[in-house]
């Protein structure tokens, strides 16, 4: 299973934390959220700043990333406090 | 005078007189208010090394032509004097209500003088003021202090048992708020002066009361419809940004050892919100609210901001973070920065866990810090010791290479390692280890852009840059959080697309346009309101021919008489360094990039700066500031 967390507004926004999911792509496993979380927006996660295995992942080829049995995927909101 | 409530109010607390310091139109033109002002009183007051503690030092409390007036988030003031700590001017910047109520009363700034022989606090209705007995205060803490002052509806700015006690880094406090950095509480306690208690009816008079108005409510609108001002930080509060450091090696964990702490999900905004908050709130006219009400002991209190969860939290390897929330909320009572607190308690167990001075404090241990924390406050054993902070502590113990401060202040909560510009304005901060003074270069590093930290090209100039813009601001009056604002919403909305990503890895190439617009500043002749809101909002407060330009070099003024004031109390070049910690030592040792390049970009920011190889501003650029009969 892929662990699945959620931070900044993302978190605030759908009141959600975490979530386990398939193995699969980082586009597939987005895809999984929006089904069994509907009220999350998929533009939400696909902007978001993400990070597999607290690696941050950037450019077009992100979504194709492909995610295994433990490995955990982040999404962040580019944040301001201090 | 438009803007200004026009009066400075001076009061020596050794003979007792009270009365006014004059300032021309010309020098609040140069100076505008806040700290910058504020160092133009004390850089005249002395011509000569002035030592902390004693009688010859004075406090300077100040607010700023936008205190008091619609401009959002302008409820700030400023206190500087010279610092027990660091021995170096210090500055400190608080929201609340206190520079409301100062300006309310008719006041621009108050400096104090001597040292009163019995206990007394300050008491100032309009035009009476009265140096009253505070034999009954002594003692209390902050919060019973300000509720045995009286009245809800007047400004008030006390100490706790620290600041009498003579703390190092006692803080001053005004409602839940703090005058937190550098022990300027110690100065209040030295001076047997418990606080201060103030409020008027006074209004203030505005160049163009309708355009001023007009733009402050578009400012206004602006700053809630921008994700990070409108949404973040109401929602989350100033420790948002918690999640993303640990994730960008950002997080100071176990005294700067590392970047990131396994438990930061204990401890961060996000959890706090969902199991501690009871609502948020906010200083007058902000329309931002990023402060947060949680429970301590059964009682709603502050609830702890990003540094104090950094460093009481992740410092410590802490992951209990309503021992985090307790232990803020006696802080404030006791009157104690929560920022040196944490690092001086964080070096303790580092040197404990060596073997170096067995005192008994482990990481991961906070069971018994209520305990310390009470003995810091009444320097009672061990207390008195870690009174003195990390600096001192290192001079008797050893460890220099892993105490973290610079010129004796504690660093904050952003390990450097993987921001190469906050590294330098750490280094190269009027104050000493702040974040802010700093230039804040981390926001555009990793947490609200992700211009590449490991880079130190173009970081000289954008550190330079963004000191001096964060000094005017403070000048201003208005919270840094505005600056938010600054950064467009497409950046924080859309981090990855393809322009956004873009824009990341070009920033670091405009250091050279940055560097030469600084030095030639009368090139921003222009006021792009909505960009940067306040250059026009202090035109039309005060009648100045502000523009972008001017408001930069009023930053850079400022910033270059509070480096004079440290050289005349003994700064020299070598001071504008980093613990090797961060210096030396990979962060991650994978990564040979993971230390500050401190030796890459030094030079470059003396160059930009003026500067000559020591550190020392040349005449030639005093002189462009208008400021070269400034002489040390």
């Amino acid at each position: 299973m892929i662990k699945v967390k959620f931070f900044g507004m993302i978190n605030v926004k759908n009141n959600i934390s975490q979530l386990e999911m398939n193995e699969g792509t980082v586009k597939e496993v987005i895809k999984q959220i929006i089904e069994k979380n509907p009220e999350i927006k998929a533009k939400e996660l696909k902007e978001a700043v993400i990070f597999v295995n607290k690696k941050n992942i950037t450019g077009n080829k992100r979504f194709s990333l492909k995610l295994k049995d433990k490995d955990e995927i982040s999404f962040l909101t580019p944040s301001g406090g201090g | 005078m438009f803007g200004y409530a026009e009066k400075i109010l001076k009061v020596n607390l050794t003979t007792k007189i009270i009365d006014e310091y004059i300032l021309s139109k010309k020098a609040r033109e140069m100076f505008i208010g806040g700290k910058t002002l504020a160092a133009k009183i004390i850089f005249e007051f002395f011509n000569k090394k002035v030592e902390a503690l004693s009688e010859e030092n004075i406090i300077v409390i100040t607010n700023s032509p936008l205190t008091a007036t619609s401009a959002p988030s302008s409820s700030r003031f400023n206190v500087s004097t010279i610092s027990p700590l660091t021995g170096l001017l210090i500055s400190s910047n608080c929201g609340g209500n206190f520079g409301f109520h100062l300006k309310r009363a008719g006041y621009d700034g108050i400096i104090i003088i001597g040292k009163s022989e019995e206990k007394v606090y300050i008491d100032i209705l309009n035009e009476k003021v009265e140096i009253k007995s505070a034999g009954q205060l002594w003692g209390k803490n902050t919060g019973e202090t300000q509720q045995l002052m009286g009245e809800k509806n007047r400004g008030k700015l006390v100490i706790g048992r620290a600041g009498e006690n003579l703390v190092k880094y006692a803080a001053v406090i005004s409602e839940e708020r703090a005058i937190g950095r550098g022990g300027i509480g110690a100065v209040f306690g030295y001076k047997n002066l418990k606080g201060l208690i103030v409020s008027g009816n006074k209004n203030i008079e505005l160049y163009d009361k309708e355009k001023f108005i007009k733009h402050t409510k578009n400012w206004t609108k602006n700053l809630k419809k921008h994700p990070l001002t409108g949404e973040q930080l109401p929602k989350l509060g100033s420790g948002a940004i918690l999640t993303m450091m640990h994730y960008r090696n950002l997080l100071t964990t176990k005294n700067y050892s590392r970047g990131n702490f396994e438990d930061f999900e204990k401890i961060n905004a996000e959890t706090m919100r969902k199991e501690h908050l009871v609502k948020n709130k906010g200083c007058i006219s902000c329309p931002i609210q990023c402060a947060r009400v949680v429970k301590a002991y059964g009682k709603e209190v502050k609830g702890p901001e990003l540094e104090t969860l950094a460093l009481l939290g992740s410092n410590l390897e802490n992951n209990d973070l309503q021992s985090i929330i307790n232990l803020n909320h006696l802080c404030d009572e006791y009157g104690i920065d929560t920022i040196t607190f944490g690092s001086t308690i964080g070096f303790a167990m580092e040197l404990n866990e060596k073997g170096i001075w067995k005192n008994g404090l482990n990481f991961k241990d906070v069971s018994d810090l209520e305990n310390i924390l009470e003995k810091i406050a009444n320097r009672e054993g061990i207390g008195d010791e870690l009174a003195e902070g990390t600096k001192k502590l290192s001079e008797k113990y050893g460890g220099k290479d892993f105490a973290i401060n610079v010129k004796g202040l504690e660093l904050a909560a952003y390990e450097p390692r993987a921001a190469q510009g906050m590294g330098l304005g750490y280094a190269t901060s009027n104050r000493g280890g702040c974040h802010l003074n700093g230039g804040y270069m981390v926001i555009m590093e990793g947490l609200g852009l992700n211009v590449n930290g490991k880079t130190t090209k173009g970081k000289a100039a954008f550190t330079i840059f963004f000191q001096d813009f964060m000094e005017a601001v403070s000048a201003g009056g208005t919270c840094l959080f505005s600056t938010y604002s600054v950064l467009p919403a497409k950046f924080i909305k859309k981090p990855n697309s393809s322009f956004v990503r873009f824009v990341n890895k070009l920033i670091p190439y405009f250091g050279p346009l940055v560097g030469f617009l600084h030095n030639n500043s009368i090139v921003m002749s222009l006021n792009m309101k909505n960009l940067m809101p306040y250059p026009y909002a202090l035109k039309m407060s005060t009648g100045f021919k502000m523009n972008i330009g001017k408001f930069l070099k009023a930053g850079e003024r400022g910033y270059n008489l509070e480096r004079l004031i440290n050289i005349r109390q003994g700064l020299k070049g070598d001071q504008d360094t980093l613990p090797k910690r961060l210096t030396k030592e990979l962060q991650r040792l994978e990564d040979k990039d993971s230390k500050v390049k401190l030796e890459k970009m030094i030079n470059k920011y003396y160059k930009i700066r003026g500067w000559d190889e020591n550190g020392v501003p040349t005449k030639k650029r005093l002189e462009k500031l208008g400021i070269g009969d400034y002489k040390i």
